[in-house]
């Protein structure tokens, strides 16, 4: 493929993402600041579901990761346990709930769905044999 | 065999028609949530227009990076190569080079979809893109800060824990999805 080509084809690509990458960027802000963030620690009710609930709001919210630490600095220090901690961490992360419908549009709606859920499941799964491994070594 | 060969070129055309209708009509659907917002409470609407500012710049040289992947790798990354090194039978190769390359990518998450995009349909596994994606997880440049807040022994077994997951991870979506052998199948 020559340059030109080459040129003209990745900038129809990216071209072609821009509405869905302002529409995320749009949803983003919308959450951040309309779901202040004081509000997080009060869904957790120290509960062997806190950590499917911890998973579910990082899976929700969106944005750097160092925001993502602060707020569990925050959380560990309000008594919420390193597991629910660890897994909206990792949800954080991996699993995108505001760029779901890109992830549909771009790799498909099979391997978008199977990828968020199973990336939802595991970010429990990393946070209990973390928390494991931690207390053995 | 040409006729089947046209017909999936026909239905290719029109969900890609179809595809960028959806973009536009997503990017719609926010900016009405955004305009919702305006009507209801103005202050708070400024706030969400210089965050979304705020966000919008910080993106763009990482889309400028983005553009230059995607340039290099319509220029060098032959479909036969990214067949050997991440396709059907690449082994242990394709899982090493998809957790390398995951850790050490930049950006936002949304703005490397239509680079996988793109090698998917040169067949690059699901499962190793997958891989990419969770290994994306492991920030190397924050992880000082996170020791900072959680202490280097935690940072330590979080990322091993990660890694290795996100092998499973991929054993999973190769699993459930590899048998989907295009991108239409995808859809």
């Amino acid at each position: 493929m020559k340059w030109k080509e080459a040129i003209r084809k990745a900038a129809k690509a990216l071209w072609a993402a821009i509405p869905m990458i302002l529409g995320i960027l749009m949803l983003i802000s919308l959450f951040n600041i309309l779901v202040p963030v004081s509000s997080y620690r009060l869904l957790f009710r120290g509960t062997v579901l806190d950590p499917v609930i911890g998973a579910l709001l990082g899976s929700v919210v969106a944005g750097n990761p160092v925001t993502s630490y602060i707020i569990s600095g925050d959380l560990l220090k309000q008594g919420i346990s390193l597991i629910t901690v660890t897994a909206f961490l990792i949800a954080w992360v991996t699993v995108g709930v505001v760029q779901l419908p890109a992830e549909m549009e771009f790799l498909g709606k099979k391997f978008a769905l199977t990828r968020n859920l199973s990336a939802f499941l595991l970010s429990i799964i990393v946070a209990i044999l973390t928390v494991l491994i931690m207390s053995v070594i | 065999m040409n006729e089947k060969k046209d017909r999936e070129k026909q239905t290719g055309k029109k969900r890609a028609k179809k595809s960028v209708k959806g973009r536009w009509i997503f990017l719609g659907i926010s900016a009405v949530l955004y305009l919702t917002v305006l009507i209801i409470n103005q202050s708070k609407a400024l706030k969400v227009w210089n965050h979304f500012l705020h966000l919008t710049g910080e993106i763009l040289p990482f889309l400028l990076v983005v553009f230059v992947i995607m340039i290099l790798i319509n220029l060098f990354l032959k479909t036969e190569l990214l067949i050997k090194y991440m396709g059907e039978g690449s082994g242990l190769k394709g899982w090493l080079i998809a957790i390398i390359t995951g850790i050490l990518s930049v950006g936002a998450i949304y703005l490397w979809f239509p680079v996988l995009k793109n090698m998917m349909e040169k067949g690059v596994k699901p499962g190793l893109v997958a891989v990419f994606l969770y290994n994306r997880g492991i920030k190397l440049h924050w992880l000082p800060l996170m020791a900072l807040y959680f202490g280097m022994k935690y940072v330590v077994v979080l990322t091993l824990v990660t890694v290795l997951v996100s092998v499973l991870q991929g054993w999973i979506l190769n699993l459930l999805t590899g048998k989907s052998k295009t991108m239409e199948e995808m859809h």
